[in-house]
Formats: structure tokens, C-alpha cells, sequence
């Protein structure tokens, strides 16, 4: 269309060119007059709004909610509520930004933070995870587990339909659970359901029951209560098939109405909803990039809630009478060290750089105070935190000792020798920010390990070349990671040898103790996916905890809060303590008007 | 000037060939695998390798990286750029739209650019030498320097949010509407600094040679009124050099919005852009780089004839 354009506009000129000089001469003339015109309406001047300064102070946070042990972190805002009249919370759009676009409208192409907090008001899942974290019935009403954990059987809610009024049903669970095995469609679910599912049946129209091929015991928070859990209307489906993601149907609290890709994504109220109707008349989702700019619309008041809001943010946003919720999520940040290669083989190196690193100046400094120290990879409060695993000590002295003891001395110029040899780290960083800069935490990390005397080289690479040379494994000794939570590992580091995103090559020790220690892991990943009580899965994981503090395989850093800012409007949002698919029971949601 | 025309449209075609060739050879070997983005981290050895291969051949990355180039030459000649490789949509369908944001913005980013530029360019060098001329430079100078990133919070910021007198962000359909353009406003302003600044300096420099010419001592000694000397002798010949300068500054709006595009979360070819490089999306940056290109070159080869057309003397040499 583009090229429509321009070739219609050379042609335009073209076309132009063989007339009479006279003519030429006087649309030449015209032409002069008019930019002349355009030159002559005025002045423009560019007015600078002053800049209000961010000095900013370590406030309490203003809902410090419970973690997944205590009751539900409901916001504040809910806790405000009024005694408004049933009426008068109808009405208003509901306005949340988000930092990327949706990958797809499809809820079985979704996989990632973003699109999630961004499409899943349009679906239902079968099963829910609530603001505890816990699973919560949905669309299944009850489901059953035989206790070899190898079939479920989901009992159905019998008074849904879809947006385009096809009836859900056991037909429309097996048509969506099926549709992740095909080839052809190719779901972002593909490699999970073709390595664990056999089978899914209609037992009768509100029963289906699921055959697993394998064990895998979080296959319902995992398959069943994210995208590939969320239903979408078979006959939309098949007579859409691959434009369904441009016109998408579900059972959610809210209908699809246009998408704008980088720019929004609206949807309008299901008045049929089976979870009642929904208060708002539409949700609007702005996809907003720059999270400076998520800030100044959250004060401006055209956007109501922002996952986005850092830590340098909260007192000026405070201050505007913007409520930040504070929640405290399974996140972690921490050291990864390259196992197989260079110095970072040796543990006293290891424990050495453990030690130079301040944990609470980089709360206070960096976090602004909003996050703590990390004590085995679990924050406080969470099933996997445990008192008797202990912290690793800002203590540069004892790690100076540690080194001499190892033989690397104080070389003249201040870097460590040992048997001629240097004691160098190759330090790789990104510019991710992933609650925090990756950046600056390696620099952080670069300067503590130089003051213990090894030597350093930092190299930054851009996001996707810094993968190919992590997973290398080649050049880097030392890096930074953070990472949120996900069902399968709940401390977000992937310590499994086997795994492709093995945080620290464990899988590629060929030498040494850390062989043994590679195995021991591997044989507690294997546990902890075969066990079915959730209590024997974390006393497994804490067995990792310990080999990962004994050995330094990684040094946990940080772990930072999760801060969503909230307009004072909204009423009864209720945030879950988690990344991904944030907000829960969106149609119990309502704007104060006026 | 249809042999011109032809002439110069034949010359386009190799440097669009040349465009895609290095797009394409600096894209696939450049760091960074889009398979590996794709598959889950956890996935077992052996189902893993499997699942890579699958990948790789559905996108025809497992061919020699010749052979990959000429089925893209051959797709491109059938207007084919291709599919996304993160959202699965075709490239071509979602180009066009985003061209058009991008040159709406662009559009009104030049209005304000010539109008500001030239405006201040014309009275620095009619006022040469005073306080005037001395601030309006420093002034363009100031607007050269200064980052487009750091300029459009800054007016978000004022104009947005302090003010609020107009929205901070956001797109809202064409600028032809009244809350289209109220959302273009704040975006073009930023956008439109930069060449403004560098029109600026040019505009006084061209005004400048024009004003010590013989003919506008005639027209001075004829009696004519200061005004009508330099808006009527003056302007309009040091505007013919300008006209040239205008076709450049907009291929470097056009190139400018990549970042004002992403600051003010406008839906334009730029943002397109950097949310495919960003996601390692292939055929995302080939096809919008090579849709900027042929951009480009039309916007030269418009400016070429336009001055031609301006400037009888270009035609006759």
C-alpha cells in the first residue's frame, strides 16, 4: 500500500512534466508561495515542563501482603471499598498498561509474562490459580487424581457458553486439548502435551478425563491453568483456523473487541458471563514500551494500573495519591558461575566471590530498600525458605583469606598468582532489566571481586547474543541472572544439569567433586518430578538449597519486590503475588465514577 | 524529464537489491538464534535436538544460507515478506498500516520542523550579528545536541502531565481527527526538533548568500519595504536549496521515529521494528528494513524531480 503511495505520487509528478513551460513556470511559482506560506504561520515554541526532581527515600511499602502461606493479598484498594450501591459500580473502562504486545490473541500461543497479563480477561482457564497460589476450581468444578497421579478426570461447570454461544462442553475440552498436539497448528505447547499426554476422553458431556504417558506432577498448574488450559470456541477455531488469533473467542469476563498491535487492545464486557456480569463496560489495554512513560500516564490518570513501577518511582507516585501494592513474589537474583571452565572450577574462588559482594548495600543502594537478601533462593515467608540455610556474609576479609589459603597471593599489581597464572574472571552482562539492570549488578559484582584482587574483563552483549555466548559456556566465568518464579522450578534458577537453560554448565563438568555432585542433583530432579506430595517436593528441594550453599554451584544475591501501581479509582482489583497473569476475578472489579 | 524519471527508477532497482542482500547477510550472521528462543527451557536432551530440527525446517533454516537468500529474493519479487516468527503474522499485512502511522507522524514532524527551521533560519540572518541571531543559533545548536529520547519525556512531562493539556502518549487513529491529532501533537514536536534545528542553520546560511546578491540591492534601491525585500527577493531563492535539504531531513524523521515511536508507544514502522530485532524476529527486520529502503530511495528520487522542477537551471544544465 505503502509502495501504492509513492508510485502513485511519482506517477502524479511524472504525469505533470510534459505540459507548457507557462504552466510549469506558474506551479513552480505557486509552490514557492505556499511553502513560503507554511514558513510565515508563526512560531512555535517548544514549552519544557519543569522536571520534578526524584529524590527519593526508602518509604514503607503501602501494602506489604502476605506470601503464598497467608491468606489472599487483596489490594488495598479492595480493603477501601466502600459500601457503595450494586449500581453504581457499573460502567468506565479499565485502563492497564503493559511493557510488550501480546505475542498472540490465541491463549495456546502464549507462554510469556506479557501476553499473559495482557489476553487471558477474553478465556477462561480449567483451572485456576488464585491470589494464594493455590489451584482453584474454574471451569472444571471438581477434578479427581488417581494416586499414581496418571489420570485426571475434570468434572465441567454446566451453565458456560462462549462468546459466539457454542456451549462448553466435554467436546470443546477435548477439541482444545487436542489442538495442542497437532502438528499443523503448532502451539506453544506442543513438546509438553506430546511428551506427557496419551489420551483425552469424554467420559459423558461434563467429564473428560486426561491419560498422562508420563508423570509429571504439575501437569494442572502447568497444562491445565495457563495458556494451554484456557478454552476457545471449537467452531470459532475451525472456521477461523489460522485467523483465529485476529478474531479470537472465548468464555471470558470480557469480549474482544479490536486489537491495535503497539498500540492497544480492547475488549468489552460479557454480559453473559457465568461468573456474573462483569462492572466495567470495557478493559483497555496500552501497550506502553517505556516504563518512564507507563509512570507519567499512571499520575496523568489515562492509564489505571502498571505492572512497571520500579522502586525509584513509589514515592513520587505516593505522593500523587497513587497506591503501590507491594508484593513479594517468588523472584531471585543471583550469581551464576561457569562450572566447567576457567577459574570458577575451583570452590575456594567460588566461595571467595560469594563473600566480596554486599547484598544489603544492593537492598538499600539499588532496591531502594524494596527487596531482601536471599537466603537459599527463597524469599521470606515462602514454602521454600528455610531459617537453617545459611546467608552468605558480606565479609571481603575472610574472602581474602580463602584465596591466600588456596595459594593465589597478592601478585605486585594487586591481581592474585598462583603458579604464574592470573587469577582472572570474564564477567558477561546484558542490558536486560529484569526487576533489576543486569547491567549495573554486573558492574556491582565486577568492582567486589576486583577488590579481593582477580582480575576482571566485563563484556556487555545485546539480550539475544548474550544467550548464544552463555549458552556456550566458552569465554564467561561470571555472570548475573534474575529471574521470577516458574511452576517447575519455584526459585527460578534452573539447576537440573540436564536442562537446556542449566544456569551454571553443571551438565558439563567432566572433572573433579562437582561430577558427583552433578549426579546427586540429577537423582533429586528426577524425586522431586515422580513425587506427588507437594511437602516431600520442597524437604527435595532443600536438599538442592544445601548442595547449592556447600558448593556454591550458584551465590544467591537478592530478591526484589514486585511493586504495581494502582490509581485510587479502581476498587477491589485483586493482585496475585505472581509475573504472570496478574490480575485475578477482573469482573469483580469496579472504577469510582467521577 | 520522463528519460530522467527512467533513468533514476532503473537506478533504484540495484540499490534495492544491494539493501536486501546486506540486510539479509548481516541478520543471519549476527549473534543470536531465534530457534533457541523458541523452545522451552526444560526440555530433555534428545526430545530437544528433535524439536530444533522441527523448528528449523519449518522455517527453512536448515537449508544453506544461499539457498535461503535466493528463496528470499524470489518470495520479495512476489510481495512476500514472509511470516512472523513470534507472532505468526504476515509481514506485509501489518507493514502498510504502521507505514502510514509513520508517515503521518512524519508528515506533521516536518510541518513543524520547516516552519520552526526555517522561520528562525530566515530572521538569524536577516538580524545577523545580534542578540537575535546569536540565541536563535545557540538555540539550534541546542536542538541538534539534544537527544530525542530525553526531549519527548521532557514534554510529556510539562505538556502532559503538568499541564495536561494534551495526552502524554498514545496513538488514536488518524491525525485528520481531532483526538488523532491532539495524541500526534506532542510526538511530532519532538520529532520534529532535531531537523528543525539543522534546517535552522542551513536556512541562514542559504538567506545569507542570497541577501548580499545584486538583485536585492535592486530591489532595495528601488525602494522597495524591508519585508517585501525578504520575503518576496530574498526567501523565495534561498528557499530552492532548502527544498533539497527538506528531502533529506525526511528520510531522517522517518529513521528518527524508531526511537520517538517507542518513547510515545506509537504503532509505526520503527516500533515495529525495534520489537522484532528485540525478539530476534528474522523476517520482521528484513521486511521493515527493506520497506524503509524503498522508502528512502522514493523520497530521494521525489526530492531529485521536485527540485528539478523548482529550479529550471537543474533541467537546462
Amino acid at each position: 500500500m505503502a509502495e501504492k503511495i509513492m508510485s502513485s505520487l511519482v506517477a502524479e509528478r511524472s504525469s505533470q512534466t510534459p505540459v507548457l513551460p507557462l504552466r510549469r513556470r506558474f506551479n513552480r511559482r505557486r509552490l514557492l508561495g505556499l511553502s513560503m506560506a507554511a514558513v510565515g504561520t508563526g512560531l512555535m515554541s517548544p514549552l519544557i515542563g519543569a522536571c520534578r526532581g526524584a529524590g527519593e527515600e526508602p518509604t514503607a511499602t503501602t501494602a506489604p501482603s502476605g506470601p503464598a502461606t497467608t491468606p489472599a493479598p487483596a489490594s488495598p484498594a479492595a480493603a477501601e471499598t466502600p459500601a457503595a450501591t450494586e449500581a453504581a459500580r457499573y460502567g468506565g473502562e479499565l485502563v492497564i498498561a503493559n511493557e510488550q504486545n501480546p505475542v498472540s490473541l490465541d491463549p495456546h500461543f502464549v507462554r510469556d509474562v506479557g501476553s499473559s497479563r495482557a489476553m487471558f480477561y477474553m478465556y477462561d482457564p480449567l483451572i485456576k490459580v488464585n491470589q494464594d497460589l493455590d489451584l482453584e476450581p474454574w471451569l472444571a468444578e471438581q477434578w479427581e487424581v488417581t494416586e499414581d497421579g496418571m489420570e485426571y478426570t475434570l468434572h465441567l461447570r454446566k451453565d458456560v457458553t462462549f462468546h459466539d454461544d457454542t456451549p462448553f462442553n466435554a467436546e470443546a475440552v477435548k477439541f482444545n486439548l487436542e489442538r495442542q498436539w497437532d502438528d499443523q497448528t503448532n502451539t506453544r505447547y506442543i513438546d509438553d502435551f506430546k511428551r506427557y499426554v496419551e489420551s483425552i476422553d469424554v467420559v459423558d458431556e461434563y467429564t473428560v478425563r486426561i491419560t498422562l504417558k508420563e508423570l509429571f506432577v504439575l501437569f494442572p498448574r502447568e497444562l491445565l491453568a495457563f495458556g494451554s488450559g484456557h478454552m476457545i470456541s471449537p467452531s470459532a477455531a475451525q472456521k477461523l483456523g489460522q485467523d483465529f488469533a485476529q478474531r479470537p473467542v472465548g468464555t471470558g469476563p470480557f469480549k474482544f473487541q479490536e486489537f491495535v498491535q503497539d498500540s492497544h487492545l480492547l475488549m468489552v464486557r460479557n454480559d453473559n458471563y457465568w461468573g456474573g456480569k462483569p462492572y466495567l463496560d470495557s478493559l483497555r489495554v496500552r501497550i506502553i514500551p517505556e516504563q518512564n512513560v507507563q509512570m507519567v500516564e499512571l499520575e496523568a490518570g489515562n492509564v489505571h494500573v502498571s505492572f512497571s513501577v520500579q522502586a525509584k518511582d513509589v514515592s513520587r507516585l505516593q505522593s500523587a495519591g497513587i497506591t503501590v501494592i507491594n508484593q513479594p513474589v517468588p523472584t531471585a537474583s543471583w550469581i551464576s558461575y561457569n562450572l566447567a571452565k576457567g577459574p570458577t572450577r575451583e570452590l575456594a574462588v567460588r566461595r571467595a566471590i560469594a563473600l566480596s559482594v554486599d547484598r544489603e548495600a544492593i537492598v538499600r543502594e539499588v532496591l531502594l530498600g524494596y527487596g531482601q537478601v536471599s537466603r537459599g533462593g527463597s524469599p521470606k515467608g515462602w514454602p521454600r525458605y528455610h531459617e537453617d540455610i545459611p546467608i552468605d556474609p558480606y565479609d571481603p576479609e575472610q574472602a581474602k583469606r580463602i584465596l591466600d589459603e588456596a595459594g593465589w597471593v597478592v601478585g605486585p599489581d594487586g591481581v592474585r598468582v598462583r603458579n604464574g597464572e592470573r587469577l582472572k574472571v570474564n564477567i558477561l552482562s546484558t542490558q536486560l532489566e529484569r526487576g533489576v539492570s543486569y547491567g549495573l549488578m554486573n558492574q556491582i559484582i565486577q568492582q567486589a571481586v576486583e577488590k579481593i584482587g582477580i582480575e576482571t574483563e566485563l563484556r556487555t552483549l545485546e539480550w539475544g547474543a548474550y544467550l548464544d555466548e552463555f549458552r556456550a559456556g566458552e569465554w564467561w566465568h561470571v555472570t548475573f541472572h534474575a529471574q521470577n518464579a516458574n511452576a517447575k522450578d519455584l526459585v527460578g534458577a534452573t539447576i537440573d544439569p540436564d536442562a537446556y537453560w542449566n544456569v551454571n554448565q553443571l551438565g558439563k563438568v567432566t572433572e573433579g567433586e562437582l561430577v558427583e555432585v552433578a549426579n546427586r542433583v540429577r537423582e533429586i530432579y528426577r524425586q522431586m518430578n515422580q513425587e506427588l506430595d507437594p511437602q516431600k517436593r520442597v524437604d527435595l528441594w532443600k536438599e538442592i538449597q544445601l548442595l547449592i550453599q556447600e558448593y556454591q554451584l550458584i551465590s544467591w544475591l537478592i530478591h526484589w519486590d514486585f511493586l504495581v501501581g494502582v490509581r485510587p479509582e479502581v476498587k477491589d482489583l485483586v493482585v496475585k503475588p505472581v509475573y504472570s497473569d496478574t490480575l485475578y476475578n477482573v469482573h469483580r472489579t469496579w472504577l469510582e465514577q467521577g | 524529464m520522463g528519460e530522467y524519471l527512467v533513468k533514476r527508477l532503473l537506478l533504484a532497482i540495484p540499490t534495492v537489491i544491494g539493501v536486501v542482500t546486506l540486510v539479509f547477510f548481516a541478520i543471519h550472521l549476527a549473534p543470536g538464534d531465534p530457534v533457541a528462543l523458541m523452545i522451552p527451557p526444560d526440555l530433555p536432551a534428545g526430545i530437544r535436538e528433535e524439536r530444533e530440527a522441527a523448528i528449523r525446517a519449518r522455517y527453512g533454516f536448515d537449508k544453506p544460507l544461499h539457498v535461503q537468500y535466493l528463496t528470499y529474493l524470489g518470495n520479495i519479487a512476489r510481495l512476500d515478506l514472509g511470516r512472523s516468527l513470534r507472532t505468526n503474522a504476515r509481514i506485509i499485512d501489518e507493514l502498510p498500516q504502521r507505514f502510514v502511522n509513520t508517515l503521518q507522524l512524519g508528515i506533521l514532524a516536518m510541518m513543524v520542523s520547516t516552519t520552526l527551521g526555517v522561520t528562525l533560519g530566515v530572521i538569524s540572518a536577516v538580524k545577523r550579528g545580534t542578540w537575535i541571531d546569536n540565541a536563535t543559533m545557540f538555540g539550534a545548536l541546542f536542538g541538534v545536541s539534544i537527544p530525542n529520547f530525553w526531549f519527548g519525556l521532557l514534554l510529556m512531562l510539562g505538556v502532559g502531565l503538568y499541564w495536561g493539556v494534551l495526552p502524554p502518549s498514545g496513538f488514536n487513529g488518524s491525525i485528520l481527527t481531532w483526538e488523532g491529532f491532539r495524541h500526534a501533537i506532542l510526538p511530532a514536536i519532538t520529532l520534529g526538533t532535531g531537523s528543525a534545528a539543522i534546517l535552522a542553520r542551513f536556512a541562514r546560511s542559504s538567506v545569507l548568500d542570497v541577501i548580499v546578491q545584486d538583485y536585492v540591492r535592486t530591489a532595495r534601491a528601488k525602494g522597495l519595504a524591508e519585508r517585501v525585500v525578504v520575503l518576496r527577493h530574498v526567501l523565495k531563492n534561498a528557499l530552492i536549496p532548502i527544498i533539497t535539504l527538506l528531502g533529506l531531513q525526511f528520510g531522517a524523521v522517518l529513521s528518527g521515529a524508531v526511537v520517538t515511536e517507542t518513547v510515545f508507544a506509537w504503532p509505526g514502522v520503527g516500533r515495529y521494528l525495534i520489537t522484532g530485532i528485540n525478539g530476534r524476529d528474522f523476517p520482521v527486520v528484513q521486511g521493515t528494513v527493506i520497506f524503509i529502503a524503498i522508502g528512502f530511495v522514493l523520497i530521494n528520487l521525489v526530492t531529485d524531480l521536485l527540485y528539478a522542477y523548482i529550479d529550471p537551471r537543474v533541467r537546462f544544465r
